[in-house]
């Protein structure tokens, strides 16, 4: 069952979670009831018929029969806030008709789709089967197959380009041809110096965005509006105009030269995903479902919620931001998911839980963000053997808060740096670094929050109302301090209590570390 | 290869890493062989290549064959992008934080002291009889409490914990401190339940200086707190050094401190006060001095008469109300005197009559005795009406009772009938209040049926009209009983449909039943039923805020009572009254789970 803070982290926005409290008196839901699979209830509303609510609880998914545009609605959340605090007065047994239809109509709804996703891995796969029969045939040698090789860049030195081949070629043109464009343009910027720039620059830098987004680049034309943000934006905004122009003038440089790139370097990937062309979900899958599992494609572990961020980017695009850590192979994973129109997400991740899964890596030059693998959809692919470490996992599970503990207490800050350095050697234009500092002061100066370790003090992007939070929660205590590291402020998502070391502490009691990581603040919507 | 790939991808990967140094900060580069730096570049972009050709810095050793790579030679404006994307890059991932090589206050900060006060478990089980057991919430509720509860309810639910020894869960402070800061009622409950964390939070943040407790403080409060016998408002003074609160507290911290003081050494207290008092602003100095109320007897009344001249008005009224409780001081025999002047018992007819006149002039011995000769603006009271009623209101209530023969009724029925009748009223009632509220809003129990006997006199015979102000105040001397009588009676006129509102008597024994009391069952029993007959009439609660008094009420009411308000059956206007059956229920269970929180 899920804690109240777990809950609470479900929520659209912190309107939503006090009006999910207002409800949660038994008094308002006439039934209320439970399985082990749902959680329903009916809510007093102010209409003459109550409310319908209902909560699978694989996911969770809510559905509630109110008018309600926010999702999950007060209702669901009220529900499932009434479990955690009353358990004893869901009653058990049979769910209504209602319940079950829906529940019924959900697994329908996703045995579909696990078999559309099927199909479409299959088609993925028999294109995969054919490219490196091209291969084959094409140098003769049996190229080891890796995560790039259905690259189009792959594709367009292969003598028999199929039409996808062909389509990609032509993007790939299309994209130098906007680079160049964009690289003439920042030339010109620097030959008639930032400091012509005026506020009414911003609209014609906005114009260069359009001609970007034209090019099918919306990755240079994000970068575009970035850096149109900063002029004559704040202090040293000259200086942090050219960094960014920088920045966006090596991936111009490097998308230029993308043909001389050998075919199978994953530069390649990586610039074109930076440039905008994003790679298809299925093609990550096909690729981490093909060969026998290979640590670039594919990774199984036991999972740490590190931490979430959900960020409303307009009134229609909900993004989420969902970091992980594998216990075992010490990776870290990022999902990054977007919901339009307030839909709200399918799957939940709970801050501080840990669990088994299979993370799909998405190709280029370091191993970042990742799709989770339906392990239920895979099943139904008949190449997929099942994962032979299930055992060891499933043996792990009833002691992966204690693994969780035992893994946040190991960090160092040296570590996190050197992470961080790797990665952006790897490549600079990530803009988002997953971070945990060991062992931070939250404190405030001159009316700024900035967390201290050692001699370092690193600013916190963190609005007042969080801030206090954090603070009350560490008493001022070091904390472990989860978040995303901005390249120049840390956008704080969870902080953890100490646990002191068993090794360092003898009197610590064994007790004490065997237990889930004690998670004190984690941030609310943005 | 070409330099961008070089850079980003087969170059051996900790290389820049490694050498890059701390480029964020104001820590110096830890090598040499870094490119130029952005502030180095950023002239050279700022005017613009084309229009001045300013010298390009030289990257040296890797990063110079970075810029020589490529097939063209490179003009001045390239060479600066690509000198610019080889310092984001360094700086990126050479990114350390930023180095603070002053010694910052903000790190001298303790945390806080590990708290002596504990949490209340975050469920508890409660067993009523004919109900079934439930398990509540009970930091969900607190949470309610101070977001969406009523100002009773607050002060009930803060005042239990406080009671029973626990402090606020850590990220209820924020919540807890902001509406002390709003609300200045309720500062001092909130400071009882803060805890060490509490106050150290309030110490990080100006708009909440009323509750820090600053370091010296803090560390101290770390130490086994010595015994102290007490009443709630002392548990946050349990730090036994007195000192550093005494002298580092906020005026809130130092109040209380100073009222526990007087609980155990009045006199002490009181020489402490004296010791500072001189150096204090003005609004300090009354502040603190109206906490000599707590066991105030006639060895204080030296230091006050002394007070009497201070230069604030505010400390010399302070000062002339204390008094009141020294009998035996010269200030009050003074007061008697100068009254008993203005008294003659002259012969009517057949019986002699008491006869009171107003000063006929300003006295100049008034300056001392914390007597205005001049009448504020908007005094009601005419020029002699207002010297007389300062007079009055210097002279103890008993001392009419004695000079005149009289019980405060016949005094109250006499009094009224004379020509002076608004300024005499006035006077006994801040006597009244001053003697029996020592501390506003808290009312001491009545020491002598006296007491008791002048409230309900006022209560029957003072017109609010003289008075200026509503007699009802001084229902909370009267005891429950008493207070309970007067309001059964409007609520039989409530119910008998005489032009008596609901809310009226409810709002009336909201103000006259202090918040550590509820109501009897009897009477709750008879307002709980009200309150279902107005639900059920067909135009319920057309009267503007009697759903909050409802709920507020709720608070009120006798324990065994308070789940019968919550019936929803009678509710044919479940709609409009969705908001508060959920404030009622949620008011219930908050109450429920404070009064079953076992002592620490």
């Amino acid at each position: 069952m899920l804690t109240e803070e777990a809950i609470v982290a479900l929520a659209p926005d912190a309107a939503s979670v006090k009006a999910a409290r207002g409800l949660t008196s038994p008094a308002k839901w006439p039934v209320l009831g439970a399985d082990t699979a749902a959680v329903w209830g009916a809510c007093q509303g102010s209409g003459a018929q109550p409310y319908q609510t209902q909560v699978d609880l694989q996911g969770p998914a809510f559905k509630c029969s109110c008018p309600s545009r926010k999702f999950p609605c007060k209702h669901g959340l009220a529900l499932l806030l009434l479990q955690a605090q009353s358990p004893e007065r869901f009653t058990a047994g049979e769910p209504p008709g209602w319940v079950r239809d829906w529940l019924a109509s959900r697994r329908e709804r996703a045995e579909k789709a696990s078999e559309k996703a099927a199909d479409k891995l299959a088609e993925k796969l028999a294109e995969k089967a054919s490219d490196s029969s091209v291969d084959k045939s094409a140098d003769g040698t049996a190229a080891p197959e890796t995560a790039a090789s259905d690259d189009p860049a792959t594709a367009a030195a292969t003598t028999a380009p199929d039409t996808s081949n062909r389509k990609a070629q032509a993007r790939w043109i299309k994209l130098r041809a906007a680079a160049d464009d964009l690289n003439r343009w920042l030339h010109d910027q620097i030959q008639q110096g930032l400091g012509s720039l005026t506020p009414q620059s911003v609209a014609a830098w906005h114009t260069m965005a359009a001609r970007m987004v034209d090019a099918q680049a919306a990755g240079l034309a994000q970068r575009v509006r970035d850096a149109a943000a900063l002029i004559r934006q704040g202090e040293h905004w000259p200086e942090r105009l050219l960094d960014q122009l920088g920045l966006l003038s090596l991936l111009t440089e490097a998308l230029l030269r993308s043909e001389t790139f050998g075919a199978d370097d994953p530069m390649l990937v990586e610039l074109r995903q930076h440039a905008g062309w994003a790679y298809d979900k299925a093609d990550v899958l096909a690729a981490a479902m093909t060969e026998p599992a290979s640590p670039r494609s594919r990774c199984d572990d036991l999972w740490l919620v590190l931490g979430v961020a959900i960020e409303e980017r307009d009134d229609k695009l909900t993004e989420r931001r969902v970091w992980l850590q594998g216990l075992r192979s010490g990776e870290r994973a990022w999902l990054l998911e977007h919901s339009y129109g307030g839909r709200g997400f399918t799957q939940t991740w709970v801050t501080g839980q840990v669990q088994p899964l299979t993370i799909a890596w998405y190709p280029g030059t370091h191993r970042l963000r990742g799709l989770v693998i339906d392990l239920a959809g895979a099943s139904v692919l008949p190449s997929e053997p099942a994962s032979t470490a299930d055992a060891g996992i499933n043996a792990d599970i009833a002691d992966h808060g204690t693994t969780a503990t035992r893994w946040l207490g190991s960090q160092t800050i040296g570590q996190e740096w050197q992470r961080i350095a790797d990665r952006v050697a790897a490549s600079p234009w990530v803009q988002l670094h997953p971070m945990l500092l060991p062992q931070a002061r939250v404190v405030r100066d001159q009316q700024r929050p900035f967390a201290v370790i050692g001699d370092r003090w690193l600013p916190l992007t963190l609005d007042d109302t969080q801030l206090w939070l954090l603070l009350a929660s560490s008493a001022g205590q070091p904390v472990q301090l989860f978040g995303e590291w901005q390249g120049d402020a840390l956008l704080p998502l969870a902080a953890w209590a100490i646990v002191p070391d068993p090794n360092t502490a003898p009197d610590a009691t064994t007790a004490s570390t065997r237990q889930a990581p004690h998670l004190l603040w984690q941030r609310g919507s943005l | 290869m070409t330099e961008a790939h070089t850079m980003t991808g087969t170059t051996p990967q900790h290389d820049l890493g490694a050498h890059a140094g701390a480029v964020t900060g104001d820590s110096p580069p830890r090598t040499a062989s870094l490119p130029p730096s952005l502030a180095q570049l950023t002239p050279i972009a700022l005017i613009g290549t084309a229009r001045a050709s300013l010298p390009i810095p030289a990257p040296r050793g890797k990063f110079k064959a970075l810029m020589d790579a490529g097939s063209t030679q490179l003009d001045a404006a390239q060479q600066v992008l690509r000198l610019a994307a080889m310092a984001a890059t360094t700086r990126r991932a050479g990114a350390r934080g930023l180095l603070h090589q002053v010694a910052n206050p903000a790190l001298t900060w303790p945390a806080a002291a590990a708290e002596t006060q504990p949490v209340p478990a975050a469920r508890i089980a409660i067993s009523l009889p004919g109900q079934a057991d439930q398990t509540l919430p009970v930091h969900g509720l607190l949470r309610w409490t101070l977001e969406a509860g009523s100002a009773r309810l607050i002060h009930i639910v803060l005042q239990q914990l406080a009671d029973q020894g626990y402090r606020l869960p850590n990220t209820l402070l924020p919540t807890a401190l902001e509406l002390a800061r709003r609300n200045t009622a309720y500062r001092p409950l909130v400071l009882a339940v803060l805890g060490h964390t509490g106050s150290w939070l309030a110490a990080h943040n100006e708009a909440w200086a009323y509750a820090a407790q600053h370091e010296a403080t803090a560390d101290t409060a770390a130490k086994p707190a010595a015994a102290n016998p007490a009443a709630a408002d002392d548990r946050h003074t349990a730090a036994p050094d007195a000192a550093d609160l005494w002298h580092c507290g906020s005026t809130e911290r130092r109040q209380a401190w100073l009222r526990a003081q007087r609980r155990h050494d009045p006199a002490h207290a009181r020489q402490l006060l004296s010791a500072d008092f001189a150096a204090m602003p003005a609004k300090e100095r009354a502040d603190l001095l109206g906490c000599l109320a707590v066991g105030i007897s006639d060895d204080d009344a030296a230091w006050l008469e002394t007070l009497l001249k201070d230069r604030s008005r505010d400390v010399r009224q302070t000062a002339a109300q204390l008094l009141l409780h020294c009998p035996r001081s010269s200030f009050v025999t003074t007061a008697c005197t100068r009254l008993a002047g203005l008294l003659r018992h002259e012969r009517v007819l057949l019986f002699k009559r008491w006869h009171i006149d107003a000063p006929a002039a300003a006295d100049p011995s008034w300056k001392l005795a914390a007597i205005d000769t001049e009448r504020p603006k908007h005094e009601s009271l005419g020029e002699r009406a207002w010297w007389l009623y300062q007079c009055v209101r210097q002279v103890p209530l008993a001392w009419w009772q004695q000079h005149l023969s009289m019980d405060p009724a016949a005094l109250l029925g006499w009094a009224i009938k004379t020509d002076w009748a608004e300024a005499l009223l006035r006077g006994w009632f801040d006597v009244l209040m001053a003697t029996a509220m020592p501390i506003p809003g808290q009312a001491v129990a009545p020491t002598d049926q006296d007491q008791v006997r002048w409230a309900e006199a006022m209560l029957d015979l003072a017109p609010e009209a003289l008075l200026r102000r509503s007699p009802d105040s001084l229902l909370p001397l009267l005891p429950l009983p008493a207070r309970e009588r007067r309001w059964q009676v409007v609520l039989q006129a409530v119910q008998s449909g005489q032009q008596v509102s609901l809310g009226l008597l409810i709002a009336q024994i909201l103000a006259g039943c202090p918040a550590s009391q509820t109501l009897s069952a009897k009477l709750s029993a008879q307002l709980a039923q009200a309150v279902h007959a107005s639900l059920a009439s067909t135009e319920p609660l057309t009267q503007y805020g009697l759903r909050d008094l409802i709920v507020e009420l709720l608070t009120a009411l006798h324990p065994d009572v308070a789940a019968t308000l919550i019936r929803r059956d009678d509710a044919t206007h479940a709609q409009t009254l969705d908001r508060m059956y959920t404030e009622l229920e949620q008011t219930r269970l908050s109450l429920l789970a404070v009064r079953a929180l076992p002592p620490t």
